[in-house]
């Protein structure tokens, strides 16, 4: 039994990182996967990161162009630089919407004006409740979570509208700030207003607005229109 | 990582063309494309992958490895129930090759059969993990219970689990060991 080597390990778990390679004995491994479920049953943790999704879809879009010729593989090469610059902001938020994006819109990145407000409809998807009416009074943020979206509810003066609450840029959780009426990005610091806008970022490339989803009122519920559970 | 992936799949070849056949029957439909292909299953394979090896670095690399792997061979007319087939008994062979190579032997795997067979709308975010654990938990001496509530749901570090339970940090140690192999055998008795 080597306790130092299981006891790295499990602070490795612990902490996000990349366990180091040793030669655990039968009681090890039984203690290892002991250690493994526990930390799996984290229901936070055991989310993959937006920004994983995003990176490994546009490397993996890279990798396909592989098997064109020359010329494919570099015209293809420049679409998926593009779509790093203007795509990737979409892109995380339709992973998070569950939307799934045609590839001719990926491939075709030039015919995308970035920067115009989006509407994410998805095509199959129903009325989820995410707030009270009664809660949202004038002004009023709040945030929801269903199986497939994450988005904040806003009251702007009696008109209730919903925004995804992903970054653009990389696809981070936004955060309301309380204080100030905005929603703040931890990554790079860019901040939305409430029905979406760029505020501030401190960026190369200003992020495009968030995306509105569609909201309707039903019997003093907020409800939110989301595409069904991948 | 690329190599062994390559390898693993030489060795998938045979196994694929009988659940390809088996499945064919039982789902006709087929995704648009890579893309959808990707985005249906990315989620679910990288919190099995998660689930398996409990840290995120090495279920990123292992998610990323299987699509790689499987990018090649697998073509979008395949049937929804063939790709997932597909993507399963390459993840499966992934993951053991990953162990294997770090720790020389077999820490976790993927049952493919029984993840084919089991309901394929489950929605990934639905787990009954949290619900074992607090029952695995429950069942332990309370000590045992006590150092792996902090450290695994609180989140507590070795000194402050140490200190919350008024015993020296070696003793905090010791007793996260214990407790791991303790709780191992209840995992595997309630299996």
């Amino acid at each position: 039994m080597n306790s130092r080597r299981l006891n790295a390990f499990v602070e490795a778990l612990l902490r996000n990182r990349r366990p180091k390679k040793f030669k655990p004995d039968a009681d090890d491994a039984d203690a290892m996967r002991a250690a493994i479920e526990l930390r799996a049953s984290q229901p936070d943790e055991a989310r993959p990161r937006p920004e994983f999704v995003t990176d490994l879809r546009r490397q993996l879009d890279r990798d396909l162009g592989g098997d064109t010729s020359p010329e494919d593989q570099l015209a293809s090469r420049r679409v998926s630089r593009r779509h790093i610059l203007e795509g990737v902001g979409i892109a995380a938020a339709a992973v998070t919407a569950g939307v799934i994006l045609d590839r001719e819109v990926l491939d075709t990145g030039h015919t995308t004006t970035p920067n115009v407000e989006r509407q994410l409809v998805p095509n199959k998807g129903t009325w989820q409740p995410v707030a009270a009416s009664a809660d949202l009074t004038n002004g009023q943020v709040a945030p929801f979570k269903t199986g497939s979206t994450v988005g904040f509810v806003v009251n702007n003066a009696g008109t209730v509208q919903a925004v995804s609450g992903v970054c653009t840029h990389q696809g981070c959780l936004l955060q309301q700030n309380p204080t100030a009426a905005r929603l703040e990005c931890p990554c790079h610091r860019a901040s939305f207003s409430l029905d979406g806008e760029v505020i501030t970022h401190e960026l190369s490339q200003k992020p495009p607005p968030l995306p509105h989803l569609s909201v309707r009122e039903r019997d003093g519920r907020v409800e939110v229109f989301t595409p069904p559970t991948v | 990582m690329q190599a062994s992936a390559y390898a693993a799949l030489s060795g998938i070849a045979g196994h694929r063309r009988s659940i390809v056949t088996h499945l064919r029957s039982v789902s006709g439909d087929t995704y648009p494309d890579w893309d959808a292909i990707y985005l249906d299953n990315v989620e679910r394979l990288y919190r099995m992958m998660f689930s398996r090896v409990g840290n995120r670095p090495d279920a990123e690399d292992l998610t990323a490895e299987v699509f790689r792997a499987a990018l090649g061979p697998l073509r979008t007319s395949a049937s929804v129930g063939e790709v997932r087939a597909y993507l399963l008994t390459t993840a499966r062979t992934v993951l053991a090759s990953h162990w294997r190579r770090r720790y020389s032997m077999e820490i976790s795997s993927i049952d493919v059969e029984a993840e084919v067979a089991s309901p394929r709308d489950d929605p990934p975010q639905e787990s009954d993990a949290p619900q074992r654990v607090t029952n695995i938990l429950a069942e332990l001496p309370e000590r045992y219970g006590r150092i792996l509530q902090l450290r695994f749901l609180q989140s507590s570090s070795l000194k402050e689990a140490a200190r919350a339970m008024n015993i020296s940090l070696s003793n905090a140690k010791v007793l996260q060991h214990r407790a791991l192999r303790r709780a191992a055998q209840l995992m595997e008795e309630e299996r």
